[in-house]
């Protein structure tokens, strides 16, 4: 086994001399974790990541191999890290916990092995961990709950369908001596049932009334406080499914359909670009300072865009500016697309087809970000040039395409497919070509 | 049938297929089938983690939710990425001539039986 994991380390050592600047010191160094050379492996994640500091997925890779050499607190370091990037890691989460039930931070450990769960609820090995956890954390709490009125007073037991976890509680009955910790585990146990059945209020009373017992539980006031959450975003996503009319947009989260809403409301009216004067007859808006327009873009975000949103028209001429503008305009036309833009490199969008509630500077930044990185990474892997992207999300779907000096960005709806999406595109961008020439 | 076989069996019924591979969210391949031995699998693995990360900032900045599949093409190859539960991707390199459309079939069919070995 040993001899096979040098082999591979010494394959992909060859591999990286020959291309240093790769991301491939990560596979290197999980080589060198495997045939248990853990230092060689901190050394080489390390190097790496002075060239890839962004790079979260070596930082997982580095906080897993100080897991393995017990460097526990560098472990936690490390992936704390990637833990404010992405607050969704799961694996993320679940070494964390791991590593926090290691160095007995029981409560942290729950809370990670609660994220986890959260996010995957049907993962067994983590159910297990959790329990473990839970019990470790529980042990000091019991042994401080002196109290008879405690003792006294067992848990309300919670009628659960399919949750036998909670006959035990029932069957302690009031006045009976049931062990209170017991309890408190047991009704948990309901409260995550009710929790993966998206039946939050009914999580919520439990944890409610073991907090009425227990004020200083913090496992239980964390779970609480992210049940709350969870049933936040569930409210928002069925409202943003059923937001039809542009009235109920929600300016902060707004969603494809709202995005289609407005352009829809664009294409019939034609006011994004022909009514509009063209660019620069507009200066008391186009000068109003910064917090001014993203006040302007939360109000107005369920409102008909009078105007397009914000571009750089400087930088390849007013009238260039405007026909693509229409070549965009003209995308509006095809069912389920719902904005599009044309950026150049440093991120400034030249024309753009978006209401106004998008903050196009912003995204132009992250588009171009995004667009660079992803070359680097087909560059890497010597795939020559980049010509496309597609990205299929639950819901709609994104396109980005070099088109000469700049990206065409195109978004669509759930309406939309790949291959539509690839399809409109080759005319799209002979338009564009046509105009930029 | 495990990891290799079911790679195996998707780059054979997919004309213009050059590799396939299971790959974590690390960037690290748990395994890889290559028919063509200088498409490197391994080493695209890690970079396809930083486009999946790429993918899945754009689809949030746009509120499109859960990224599901991306596809990639350049000069040389057409990729295709399928995310498989919650932290890992399967993925399948193509020649130009490839069968695009094969491709993505063969990898939704296959997300299932991955999902178990997972």
């Amino acid at each position: 086994m040993a001899y096979d994991a040098m082999a591979e380390v010494e394959e992909l050592k060859k591999k990286l001399a020959q291309n240093p600047d790769s991301l491939i010191f990560v596979p290197l160094a999980d080589a060198y974790r495997k045939a248990g050379q853990l230092q060689e492996a901190i050394d080489v994640c390390k190097k790496g990541l002075e060239k890839h500091p962004a790079y979260m997925s070596a930082r997982v890779v580095l906080g897993r191999i100080y897991g393995e050499k017990n460097m526990l607190e560098e472990a936690v370091v490390e992936l704390q890290k990637v833990e404010k990037a992405d607050v969704d890691n799961i694996m993320v989460h679940s070494m964390l916990g791991s590593v926090y039930l290691k160095k007995k931070m029981y409560a942290d450990a729950v809370s990670q092995f609660q994220r986890v769960l959260a996010l995957n609820p049907d993962d067994t090995e983590t159910q297990e961990k959790l329990e473990e956890a839970l019990a470790a954390k529980q042990e000091p709490a019991a042994a401080k709950e002196t109290s008879p009125v405690k003792h006294a007073e067992p848990a309300k037991p919670v009628e659960v369908q399919n949750a036998s976890v909670a006959a035990p509680a029932a069957k302690a009955g009031p006045g009976k001596d049931a062990d209170p910790k017991l309890d408190v585990q047991k009704n948990m146990k309901a409260a995550e049932l009710y929790t993966k059945k998206e039946e939050f209020d009914k999580a919520i009373e439990i944890y409610k009334e073991i907090l009425d017992r227990d004020q200083e539980n913090i496992i239980v006031s964390q779970r609480l406080r992210e049940i709350y959450d969870f049933q936040e975003k569930k409210v928002m996503k069925a409202r943003a499914k059923s937001a039809e009319q542009p009235g109920k947009i929600d300016p902060n989260k707004f969603s494809t359909e709202d995005i289609l809403g407005l352009m829809k409301d664009a294409v019939e009216n034609d006011s994004v670009d022909d009514k509009q004067p063209a660019h620069g007859a507009k200066p008391a808006e186009h000068a109003k300072p910064a917090e001014a327009k993203k006040e302007d873009t939360a109000r107005s975000a369920a409102a008909k865009p009078e105007e397009k949103a914000e571009t750089s028209h400087a930088k390849i001429g007013t009238e260039k500016a405007k026909l693509l503008e229409k070549v965009l305009m003209d995308l509006g036309n095809v069912e389920g697309m719902v904005g599009s833009f044309f950026l150049l490199r440093d991120g400034s969008i030249v024309a753009s087809v978006l209401p106004k509630s998008i903050n196009a500077s912003e995204i132009g930044k992250l588009i171009a970000s995004i667009v660079e990185k992803t070359e680097e990474s087909v560059r890497n892997m010597n795939q020559g040039k980049l010509n496309q992207v597609v990205i299929s999300s639950e819901a709609g779907q994104l396109l980005f395409t070099e088109v000469l000096s700049g990206v065409l960005f195109m978004i669509g709806n759930e309406a939309i497919n790949v291959g539509k999406m690839r399809h409109i595109l080759k005319d799209v961008i002979d338009n564009i070509k046509r105009v930029l020439a | 049938m495990d990891f290799k076989s079911l790679l195996q069996k998707i780059v054979d019924s997919v004309d213009g297929a050059i590799g396939a591979a299971v790959i974590g969210e690390d960037g690290i391949a748990i395994d890889k089938f290559s028919a063509k031995p200088e498409f490197d699998i391994t080493a695209a693995g890690a970079e396809y983690s930083t486009i999946i990360s790429s993918a899945r900032k754009a689809s949030t900045s746009f509120g499109l939710g859960k990224t599901n599949e991306v596809l990639i093409s350049t000069e040389k190859a057409t990729m295709i990425m399928m995310v498989v539960g919650s932290s890992y991707f399967v993925t399948l390199a193509l020649s130009l001539d490839g069968n695009l459309g094969r491709g993505r079939l063969e990898l939704k069919k296959a997300i299932p039986e991955l999902e178990k070995l997972l």
